[in-house]
């Protein structure tokens, strides 16, 4: 039994009356690409921002490799392996799309303030290593020719997609993506799939939260089912799709 | 001619006053008034250093420069971080206004009371261009703050440090999610001002009398020139450094130096109402 690279231990969050997320567990195993799914307002997008510490837990603690993450500032988790994307993306409006994808990086390079100031060697070819790399992800991504393009002149799905290319550049082990395909066609949705098949041939985990149910059944090891902040269904996609308590809670029908 | 000169050289120090406060402003949201006492603080450091221990000018520059990008990091790391981390811009505002103050009753109880100047770095010699007579101490002056610019803007867009600071001034919470530590912008931003207020402090010294009671005139002109540029933009900073000095120079050589005073700040309070964006913040987007 390999260990979990995620594992979230009963996590709970209310707004007001309203309970987001309540004794939410879950384990994401290393390699996996794991789907978390449901109806609108059934708390995903908080449990993404509960993991990340944008919204503190009422209770529950998550762990990253058995090191718990919960509390610890925003941006401690690049440097544990963990990044995320947004619903909305969250690229620098003013910089390039190759140096939002370099900023990715940023965190893994080592020189300081110091020696950037100073011009040294070691900087420069540290800034060297990190343009050729942003490079690489972007023909990934086949977002080449879109490099010296500000973000904000990016169509919404495209940002979306270069945002995923900024948080790869940071090299995490795991992944959390919200809605990715939101806004992207058909055609963009399939090179997502294919795009996400090639990160976790990478050894890459990652946690996709998608209404798209094409895509979610195409491409992920693992769903979870949220439904009124609550897990409802934790099965291989197949039998996810079948399960009635989730075509109930789909339909309104509960 | 002669004024153009004369203002063009107190607008470098101006320009250079105005940069740092941008620079800290754009990355961290704060105003620092007490930008204009490091300037002065920074004169007499170059002072006292060459009067005491006798250095060489590269030496005493030097020198100063590295006090001082060294004091302003532990100014932001002691006292600006932790007012930021418990209050909002405006409580820090004040913070640095009693900077400003601190750093004049540090001059008055470490100088006294007396103006202090230094020699010029190369005599008292001066040129003659077009009819006026150019020390050539103004020439270190603008040349300061051509270094300052030239400099800013390489570490800004040919560094990576460069990149995570202009990402941080263009939205913090992103940056902050890619591992950037915006405290340490915020405190490489007020290094990297000690660097403009040393610059600005050592060139000017030899041309003016500074002291205890020099310190505000220096940070409310500066402050009064970041406004004219539109706060957070430094090369509407610079244009404003210069365009204040030129006009500084232009009323107290027609009116008088004290109705010089008058107009900056009439300046400032007319910009605040009809352009608070500055004189060349239109179009782009507010930070």
């Amino acid at each position: 039994m390999t260990e979990p690279l995620l594992r979230a231990d009963g996590l709970s969050r209310s707004f007001g009356g309203v309970q987001a997320l309540s004794e939410v567990s879950f384990a994401v195993l290393p390699g996996q690409i794991r789907a978390i799914i449901g109806p609108n307002g059934a708390g995903k997008t908080t449990l993404l921002d509960v993991l990340t510490g944008f919204t503190p837990a009422d209770a529950g603690q998550a762990y990253l490799d058995g090191q718990p993450i919960l509390g610890l500032p925003p941006h401690r988790l690049p440097g544990m392996g963990l990044m995320r994307t947004f619903q909305t993306a969250r690229l620098i409006p003013t910089l390039t799309v190759r140096e939002n994808v370099m900023l990715g990086g940023h965190h893994l390079t080592r020189s300081r303030f110091l020696a950037h100031g100073l011009g040294l060697p070691v900087a420069r070819r540290e800034e060297r290593a990190l343009r050729a790399r942003a490079d690489e992800i972007l023909r990934f991504l086949e977002l080449e020719r879109l490099a010296e393009s500000p973000a904000a002149a990016l169509p919404a799905g495209l940002q979306r997609l270069a945002e995923v290319g900024r948080a790869l550049a940071a090299g995490p082990r795991l992944l959390l993506l919200d809605e990715p395909a939101a806004g992207l066609n058909d055609s963009e949705t399939l090179e997502l799939a294919s795009v996400l098949k090639a990160v976790r041939g990478k050894g890459v985990t990652v946690v996709l939260i998608e209404h798209n149910v094409n895509l979610v059944m195409s491409v992920s090891d693992a769903v979870l089912v949220l439904s009124a902040g609550m897990v409802i269904a934790d099965a291989l996609p197949e039998q996810v799709q079948r399960d009635p308590v989730v075509q109930a809670a789909y339909l309104g029908d509960r | 001619m002669q004024v153009l000169v004369g203002g063009l050289t107190v607008g470098a120090v101006y320009a250079l006053v105005a940069l740092g406060m941008s620079l800290i402003f754009s990355i961290s949201g704060v105003i620092n008034l007490a930008q204009g006492g490091f300037v002065v603080l920074a004169a007499l450091l170059a002072v006292a250093l060459q009067g005491h221990l006798g250095l060489p000018l590269a030496a005493d520059l030097a020198l100063v420069i590295a006090i001082m990008v060294v004091l302003l990091a532990a100014v932001e790391r002691v006292v600006v971080r932790p007012a930021v981390h418990r209050g909002n811009n405006e409580r820090v505002l004040l913070v640095t206004v009693g900077l400003l103050q601190a750093t004049g009753g540090l001059l008055l109880v470490a100088w006294g009371n007396l103006p202090y100047t230094m020699r010029p770095f190369n005599g008292t010699q001066s040129l003659h261009v077009a009819g006026a007579s150019v020390p050539t101490q103004t020439l270190w002056v603008l040349g300061a703050l051509v270094l300052a610019v030239l400099g800013l803007w390489w570490l800004l867009n040919r560094t990576d440090i460069g990149l995570t600071l202009r990402a941080t001034a263009a939205k913090p919470d992103a940056a902050r999610l890619m591992g950037v530590d915006v405290d340490r912008m915020r405190l490489i931003s007020f290094s990297v001002s000690g660097f403009m207020a040393a610059l600005a402090g050592v060139t000017i010294i030899p041309l003016t009398f500074a002291g205890y009671d020099t310190t505000t005139p220096y940070a409310v002109n500066g402050f009064i020139a970041a406004v004219l540029g539109g706060l957070g933009r430094l090369w509407g900073a610079v244009a404003g450094g210069l365009i204040l000095g030129l006009l500084n120079a232009l009323f107290g050589r027609f009116l008088s130096g004290t109705l010089a005073q008058v107009v900056a700040i009439g300046i400032l309070i007319l910009v605040l109402l009809v352009r608070p964006t500055g004189l060349f913040g239109a179009s782009e987007s507010r930070r």
